[in-house]
């Protein structure tokens, strides 16, 4: 009974001290939260080595429980298309929720032709390949379709930014959970897939540059 | 314990760096630049301040069993928490530091004291066990990296003081005969310091046997 007694008090006090640090350093997380640069975008994909990003203002860029557009950036480059960089942090719905992820957009094709993992927040996921998962079985047909049905849904930002191309996505992680849309909620329509908070940053990347890039003509 | 022996014992008597030779990685790793020093000692000297305060205080609340993981915890939250710092106020500090900041966690300093002091000593006393083993390992971090710096780069805390300089001291090999210098040179300060001290009872021994011989 003692030895009990002693085993639950050790689990208790250790408890107790993990609950005060995590709600200490997500208190302090929020405070001291230092927004990416552009260097984050380079180096990512090497398809634009070379490329000179700019800063631009992320205009609403904040999507609710989905997560937020941290960064936007142009890349340009003498001779080359100019390109869309993003990072985008997942809030703290789904799996691999408080991730950050870089993605470009080609401006001349309306592509967003790669997009690439660069921050593990939550973990729970496998590495995936967009290009691999074609035709394979298991999870990466499940996140394969699950792409397609929120591209063919009427109700998510990535069929509405009219993206023509998705690529390889490579390094981004995905797991089985639920579809996440931008705002981070399910969606009405497409939403029979298992997907995680890795599908609310595809859709916030989408969302932000369908509203500033299709719907709102120039962008910045 | 008194003050004054904290103190003393922090920053000379039982010097992590130089006497208790705890905190060797970033010590032979970061001491390429003075500047480095200051920032791994202040960043150590906080962690070890608050995990010594927290330890303290918790104590008698901590059973013994689950004292360790205890420890790391409230020292991993405080290290955290420096990096946070670090990361938005000094970014160039930070990276500097490097991987070296996070692995202050596993700094033996700072679990040493924690186990050594901090569990078996008052608030007061552990706070400033605290203060002064950060600043007995600040100062020789910084003494060994103007050293090597002044002669591997011929520049002290960033400013050109001298036109050449010797590759050797900025390389890992440098970095070890730089160490076993200064532990060499803080034994034989160490040894004359107690010696010095000793001489006094020498000399008051005659006026005893003195004494003893005028008692017989």
């Amino acid at each position: 009974m003692a030895k009990k007694e002693s085993t639950l008090r050790c689990v208790a006090t250790l408890t107790i001290i993990a609950v005060v640090c995590a709600f200490l350093l997500s208190t302090l997380n929020f405070l001291l939260y230092v927004a990416p640069t552009v260097d984050a975008l380079d180096g990512v994909y090497p398809a634009l080595e070379g490329y000179n990003w700019e800063k631009t203002d992320t205009v609403d860029g904040n999507y609710g429980n989905g997560g937020k557009v941290t960064l936007a950036a142009v890349g340009k480059k003498d001779g080359g298309a100019d390109y869309l960089g993003l990072i985008v942090t997942t809030d703290k719905s789904g799996k691999l929720n408080q991730s950050e992820y870089a993605m470009y957009f080609n401006l001349s094709t309306d592509t967003l032709e790669y997009a690439a993992f660069i921050t593990e927040g939550a973990t729970g996921g496998f590495n995936w390949e967009y290009a691999e998962a074609h035709g394979t079985g298991g999870g990466a047909t499940t996140g394969a379709t699950a792409l397609t049905g929120l591209l063919s849904g009427n109700d998510n930002a990535a069929a509405e930014a009219e993206l023509k191309v998705w690529n390889s996505f490579l390094n981004v992680k995905i797991t089985s959970e639920n579809v996440l849309d931008f705002t981070g909620s399910i969606p009405k329509t497409g939403a029979t897939f298992t997907v995680t908070a890795t599908y609310s940053a595809f859709n916030i990347a989408a969302r932000y540059y369908y509203e500033n890039y299709v719907k709102g003509g120039d962008g910045q | 314990m008194k003050a004054k022996d904290i103190a003393l014992n922090g920053l000379f008597r039982q010097n992590p760096t130089l006497k208790l030779v705890l905190g060797t990685c970033p010590t032979l790793a970061l001491t390429t630049l003075a500047m480095n020093g200051i920032g791994m000692g202040l960043a150590v000297t906080f962690v070890l301040t608050c995990s010594n305060i927290i330890i303290s205080l918790l104590r008698n609340v901590i059973p013994s069993k689950v004292r360790i993981p205890a420890y790391i915890l409230i020292i991993a939250t405080f290290v955290t928490v420096i990096r946070m710092v670090l990361n938005k106020f000094l970014p160039d500090i930070a990276a500097s530091l490097g991987t070296y900041l996070p692995l202050i966690v596993v700094n033996c300093i700072i679990l040493g004291r924690a186990e050594a002091f901090a569990s078996k000593n008052p608030v007061l006393a552990s706070c400033l066990d605290g203060i002064f083993m950060g600043l007995g390992f600040m100062a020789a971090l910084t003494l060994m990296g103007a050293f090597r710096e002044f002669f591997g780069s011929g520049t002290l805390f960033g400013l050109k003081v001298m036109d050449f300089s010797i590759g050797f001291f900025v390389q890992p090999a440098g970095a070890l005969f730089t160490y076993a210098v200064f532990i060499a040179l803080y034994s034989l300060i160490f040894m004359a310091v107690t010696n010095r001290k000793k001489a006094p009872k020498t000399q008051t021994a005659p006026t005893t046997e003195k004494e003893v011989n005028g008692n017989a």
